[in-house]
This record gives structure tokens, sequence and C-alpha cells, in this order.
């Protein structure tokens, strides 16, 4: 199974920035829930100006910080929103997005507490 | 090695993923830089005109102002220098790539951000602006220096018998520069007496002497000798002949006259090299006796309000050096023609020559006193000095250069006694013409100050439904003793004295806040309309103050609409279209005002990126006729193809309210709907009108 961050993006973070790298990760697992509140809802509303916003932060922080799947979906679905083309499938990826969000928070919780 | 904190490179991060803009600012932070953040593209114009970043990282895609229109933003108002802008942008999209150069960006980073290379880009982008910057600075210094000692360089080749060089090389010798001009004609301005010394330093070079050093003299074409001095060194071909000479060559005129050292020190100032009194009053004897009678030409004598009191709190050397910066900003200031003076200790004169009219008059000495008022920096503290100025003009105050000095200082002493800090003409016989203007001129100077310049507000209202959808601010002068004057009035004096753009800055303050206010009551679809003037687009630092009012206010940009008349804009139509770009990425709105004057050229009208026009009056008042109908409907069309806004001004008749309903026209501005009115008025009018 692909992992759901890649560690040598963290290493490399850790080696540049040292412990402050914790504080960056915190940062992410704070804001990313209501980014991804705000996807669902946007998507339920046909707004697609605020989906395309909010998976394009989302595909930002998320590579940043190493997540390997998660940007991928996210620009997927900024694609549709960007071509406002959200009924239909928009809803099945959201479910796979939400998912891959929830295993690179698990990821990053464990990977704070053994820092 | 970690550079010191205070010396560390400030950049600015602009970036609305806080994720991502955290990592950024921490990895430059351990590298030893300073950094300032910003979460989208107006806060980071914003903090790029407070903070003067030496570089700026930027995100593409952001909320309110993307990275692009920033970045246009920033290019606009940068003058000089450019500072290094990499946009953030993701590897996959070769459009946003293009989209980026387009805008100014310097160069690129690739998302997701690769942590390890980021320092070595940012260093590389910093060094190469930093070099860039030195040969910016060095080039600069040159052309100062050469021009300073007024040097120029000068190359002949001996084959083919052509001269080039700089232009200061070609001014030197009174030649329009221009390629290929023989040593003939290069040399034709030369005194004819001192050719055959060229001649003899050409011929020395032909027999193998390998520098050259002659001066002679140059007739200019009003007549008057300049003192040349030019160096050569000697290039020849394998069989000795002459090849090329290159060399140097500097008007030494002025060394030239200061040769009899005795002579120019009795005529001179020891302590400002300026000449004194007894020159000064030899000069204006000597330029009456050989003018026409009819030839106007004024004295200006001014001495420092308080100086003694200068001198006695920060010392006599400080005082000394005050003289000398005054002395020498007056050398600058001055026109050619004119002649300074230092008459003794803080008293000085002008003698100002070939004046057309009073007007002139006027104008010159509005600037003068501008000049003369900015702040000295001495010891490295700022000083205000105010002044008091006699003015006497002949011939109509005196006929003798005696009697031109004594009223001079007769109308500084009255100056001085009216409490200091203004200019007085002598008025025995005087001009009232000029005297009025200068009069009202001294109290324009005051006017902002004393609260007398007020802005007025003129309802505009929707064609169709006829409720309110903004104000156009006015000015408005309330003098004390004359009451309201008329913008046609004070508005032109404004503009020649330059204080228009105090003027322009403060009613664009007072607007955007009244604006506000409108807005905190509920009406908050209201514009607000503010003219700008020639002199803030040209002079003023006008993105910046617009910047700044933007930040403190809490209306949004989009419901400012900054007008300027349609003359302005074609007046230097490529500059104007970047001042108006940036501008416009600010996100205010823009307008051409009394559309239809001047000289559009559609072409133009294309490319400025305005949102509306203003019909002028005049077309209104012709609807009357089948001809004004139809030029009226023709900008109508116009307008629709180009996709504008329309306001139609001057709007008196139901007549004209029932032309344009139906129409493309969307706004209405007029008596018919409310005159110009103060703040007050004003919003009563609106609380009763809207619904």
């Amino acid at each position: 199974m692909i992992p759901a961050v890649d560690t040598d993006t963290l290493e490399m973070l850790k080696e540049v920035i040292g412990d402050d790298l914790i504080e960056i990760l915190q940062v992410y697992l704070n804001t990313t829930p209501g980014i991804l509140t705000n996807i669902k809802q946007g998507i339920a509303q046909n707004k697609a100006a605020v989906v395309q916003l909010n998976t394009h932060t989302l595909k930002g922080s998320s590579a940043n910080i190493g997540a390997i799947l998660l940007p991928t979906l996210s620009a997927q679905l900024e694609k549709m929103a960007e071509t406002d083309t959200l009924a239909g499938q928009a809803d099945s990826l959201y479910i796979d997005l939400n998912q891959e969000a929830h295993k690179v928070s698990q990821f990053l919780t464990s990977y704070i507490q053994q820092f | 090695m970690t550079p010191q904190p205070d010396k560390a490179p400030l950049i600015l991060i602009v970036e609305d993923d806080v994720v991502t803009r955290l990592t950024l600012a921490k990895v430059l932070a351990k590298s030893g830089y300073r950094t300032v953040e910003a979460e989208n593209g107006q806060i980071g114009v914003s903090l790029y005109m407070s903070h003067k970043p030496a570089m700026i990282l930027m995100d593409a895609v952001m909320p309110t102002m993307d990275g692009y229109e920033a970045i246009k933003a920033i290019r606009s108002y940068e003058q000089s220098r450019a500072i290094p802008i990499l946009m953030l942008t993701a590897l996959d999209n070769i459009a946003a790539i293009d989209q980026a150069f387009d805008a100014g960006a310097t160069d690129f980073i690739t998302k997701p951000i690769n942590w390890g290379l980021l320092n070595q880009r940012v260093k590389y982008a910093l060094r190469t602006a930093e070099i860039e910057e030195q040969l910016r600075g060095s080039q600069a210094q040159l052309q100062y220096a050469q021009k300073l000692a007024k040097l120029g360089y000068w190359e002949w080749d001996a084959t083919s018998n052509e001269v080039s060089g700089s232009e200061s090389a070609f001014s030197q010798f009174c030649i329009p520069k221009q390629p290929g001009i023989s040593l003939e004609q290069f040399l034709s301005n030369v005194l004819p007496k001192d050719l055959p010394l060229i001649n003899q330093a050409i011929s020395e070079a032909n027999q193998g002497q390998a520098h050259i050093e002659i001066s002679f003299r140059i007739l200019n074409p009003e007549g008057h000798l300049k003192h040349i001095e030019c160096l050569g060194e000697v290039s020849f071909t394998k069989s000795g002949a002459v090849d090329k000479i290159t060399g140097s060559a500097q008007d030494i005129t002025r060394l030239h006259k200061a040769e009899s050292l005795i002579h120019y020190q009795s005529q001179h100032d020891t302590l400002t090299d300026l000449p004194n009194r007894k020159s000064f009053s030899s000069k204006v004897k000597e330029f009456i006796q050989q003018q026409p009678s009819k030839t106007l030409c004024a004295v200006v004598i001014f001495d420092i309000d308080r100086f003694k009191l200068i001198n006695s709190n920060l010392g006599q050397d400080l005082g000394d050096n005050l003289l000398l910066s005054l002395a020498q900003r007056l050398s600058r200031v001055i026109r050619e023609a004119d002649y300074a003076a230092r008459l003794g200790s803080d008293e000085f004169a002008i003698l100002i020559q070939n004046l057309h009219d009073a007007h002139e008059l006027n104008l010159l000495l509005g600037r003068l006193s501008h000049d003369l008022n900015a702040p000295f920096v001495l010891n490295n503290q700022e000083l205000f000095v105010s002044y008091s100025m006699g003015v006497s003009v002949s011939p109509e105050d005196a006929t003798t250069a005696e009697e031109l000095l004594t009223h001079a200082n007769i109308a500084r002493s009255t100056a001085k006694s009216q409490g200091g800090n203004q200019f007085v003409l002598y008025h025995a016989n005087m001009n009232s013409e000029v005297q009025n203007l200068l009069t009202l001129e001294n109290d324009l100077r005051r006017a902002l100050n004393r609260g007398e310049i007020e802005v007025f507000y003129q309802p505009q209202v929707d064609t169709e439904t006829l409720q309110p959808t903004g104000a156009e601010a006015l000015v408005r002068w309330r003098h004390p003793q004359q009451g309201i004057i008329s913008p046609v009035v004070f508005i032109p004096l404004a503009e020649s004295t330059g204080l228009i753009i105090q003027i322009g800055k403060y009613v664009l303050e007072c607007a955007v806040k009244e604006a506000e206010k409108w807005h905190q009551q509920g009406h908050t679809q209201m514009r607000i309309g503010v003219n700008l003037s020639g002199r803030q687009f040209t002079q003023s630092n006008l993105m910046e103050d617009v910047q700044q009012i933007i930040s403190q206010s809490s209306l949004p940009a989009k419901f400012i609409d900054l007008e300027i008349t349609e003359s302005l804009a074609m007046s230097d139509a490529e500059t104007n279209i970047s001042i108006l770009n940036g501008l416009k990425a600010l996100g205010v709105a823009l307008s051409i005002d009394d559309f239809g004057t001047g000289y559009s050229s559609l072409s133009y009208l294309h490319s400025f990126p305005i949102d509306t026009i203003k019909i002028d009056r005049s077309f209104i008042l012709n609807l009357k006729t089948k001809e004004g109908r139809a030029i009226a409907k023709t900008i109508l069309a116009m307008a629709d193809s180009l996709n504008l806004e329309v306001v139609a001004e001057g709007i008196e008749l139901d007549e004209q309210v029932a032309f344009f309903q139906g129409t493309n026209c969307d706004i209405f501005q007029g008596f018919k709907f409310g005159k110009p009115m103060p703040a007050v008025e004003f919003t009563a009018w609106l609380n009763n009108h809207k619904i």
C-alpha cells in the first residue's frame, strides 16, 4: 500500500527547519478540517468558486508537507470546479479525498508524537 | 554564516495558504533572512510599499487580489529599482508561467516547493538583483559625475573622418548629436581664430605625438563664448599614420572666469561663492541700461525669518551651513538667465530678466517659494525655514537700478513686518492683476491648514429607477473674505503652484471617509467619484497615496471611482496607461471625465483600463438639435460596443431624462437631481431619496 505521506519530504523539512516543523504540522492539522468542510458544503450547494479555492489551498498545503495522493485528488476536484462539472462525480471524489485527508492527518499526528 | 539580524535581507511572502506561508517563513528564517507575510495580493502590495523588501515570493492564485495583479501593481509603482519577484506556481501549468512573466515576475519556483533547493534559489535571485542594482548605480553615478564635471568623451576615426561621442561632448561643441559627422562639421562652432590650434595639434599627432592637450573657444549660437579643454590619446596604424584620436572635452568656462582670483573674490561672497552686493548692484545697473525701456524684469530680495534665533540656537557653524545650502539651492532653482547674489548675512537677491508678462513672474515666484520652502537637512535633522520676500518690477515700479533695489527692500521689510513667510510686491504703481493673483495664491497656501478647502457632493442616480447610486466629490474653497471661490479660478492657480497635489490628496481622503459613512449607514452600493489632476498624475506618489487611503478605509476599493479628463488621459497615453493599470490593480474604478471634448483615439480608449465614460455636459445641451442627438447616440453606441458604463452629466430637463431612458446610459448627474452640496446636506438628501 502507498503510504499517505512521503517521509523523505518530512525529513528534508526537518533538516532545514528543525523542531519548528512541529508547529507547521500543527497548523496543517488545525486548518485542514475547516477546508474539508468548505469543500463539502461547496459541493452540496454547487458553489464552484468555493470548491476551487479550497481544493487549490489543500493541494498546495498537503503537497508541501509531503502528502502523496492527497494533492492529486485535490487537483482532480479543483479541475472539476474549474470546468464547472461538479454535478456528477464530485460527491464520490470527495469521499476519497476526505478519507485520504484523514490518513494524512493520522500519519502526521503519530509523526509528531515520535518527534 | 548567518547575516546580522537587522542587516539581513527582508523577504516578503505573499501566499494565502497558511501552511505553505508558514513553512516558507520558517525555512527562510532558519537561513537568516527576515520575513514579512501577506495573505493576499492587496495586503502584499501594501506591505511592499511600507516595508521595501529585498525580494518577494508571490503565490499565483489568491482571493481578493491574485499574484498577477499584485505584480502588475508593484511594477507600475516602482520606478528605478526592479525588485526580484519569484512566482510560486505549479510546474504542470505552462500558461500560468507565461502569465507570470507577462505580469513582470523575475523567475518562478515550482510547487510543491523543493525545500532543500529554496535557499539556493533565493540567494541566487538576491545576488543577481544586487549586481544589477550596483550596475545601475554606477552607471548613474558616472553620468552624473560627467555632467557635474561638464565632461564629454569623443572619438575621431581618421580613416573614415567620422566623429562619435557622448551627448555632453556634442553639446559642448554646440552640435546636435548625429552619427557619421565629419571632423570639420564637429568643429564648425570653434572660434575661427582658435582653429589653427587644433590643426597644429593634429599635425603634431601625424608626426607621432601620442598625447594631445589643447584648449580653445566655442562660439555658441546665442553668441556666448565657452572655453573648452580637450585631452586626447592618439592611436596609430601599423604604417605609423593616425588611426584614431580618443579623448575627453571639458567645459572650463567657469574656471576660466575664475582665473583672475582677486577680481573674482572682490565680486563674490567667500562663504557661498555667490556674487556679492557690489556685483549684484552693477549687474542690475548694467542690465537696466542695456535693455529697451519696455522690457519687464524684477528684483527679488529676501531674508530668512528669525535667522538670528537659528544661529544662536544651532550654532554659527550650522547657520553657515544653512546659508551655504540655501545658496546652492538658489543657484539650482533659478533660470539660467537669472542672477542670484548674497547681499549680506542672511540676505539674498535675484535679478529675474526677460519676463514676458506678469503671469510668468507669478509662476516663477510661486515656483521659487515652493523650492525654497522645502526643508533643509543639516546634521541629519530637518530644518524648516521661511522667508520674507520683497519684489519690485521694472519698468512699473522703478526705472533705475537703485530704485529697483530700494523698492524690493521696502517690500521685503513689509513682508517681515506682516509676520514673514510671504512675499510682498512693492505696490506704488503695481499691476493689480498680479497683486490679486499673488494675494490669492498666498491665501491658497494657507487654505488647507485653515480648513477652508471643502468637499461638496453632487448626487448621481440610476437612469431607470432614479435612485441614488453615488456622488461626485467636488472641491470648493470657502475664502474668509471673498466667500466661495470657483474651482475655475483657483484650480489653475493650484495646478501652477503644485498645491494641487496636497489639495487632491485631501479631497480624496475626505471623499472616501464620507462614502465610508454612507456605507456604514446602510447605503452599501454608493460610489464616490473623485477627480484627479494632471500634476497628481505626473508628480505625486499617486499609487502610494491611493493604496494608503484604501488600506485605511473599510470602503471596498471598487466603490472609489477615480475620474481623469479625456485630455489628460491622451496627453501621454502610453505612460498614463501604465499608471492607470497600476491604479486598476489596486481595485479602484476608473472614469474618463468630460468625454467627447478631447481628441480621443478609439484605439487608445480601447487600451485604457477604464470602466466608465462621463458624457460632457456640452453634448447634453446640444440634444435640442437633431445633430446633437445623433452625436449622443454615436457616443452611446461606442460605449456599448466597448462595454463601458455611461454617465450623463449636466442633466437639467425632463426631455434630457427621456432621451437617455431606455438606452445604455446608466447614470444621471445634474441639477435636476441635485446640486453639489456640503457633506451634511448630501447625507440628508441621501436619506430622503433612498427607499
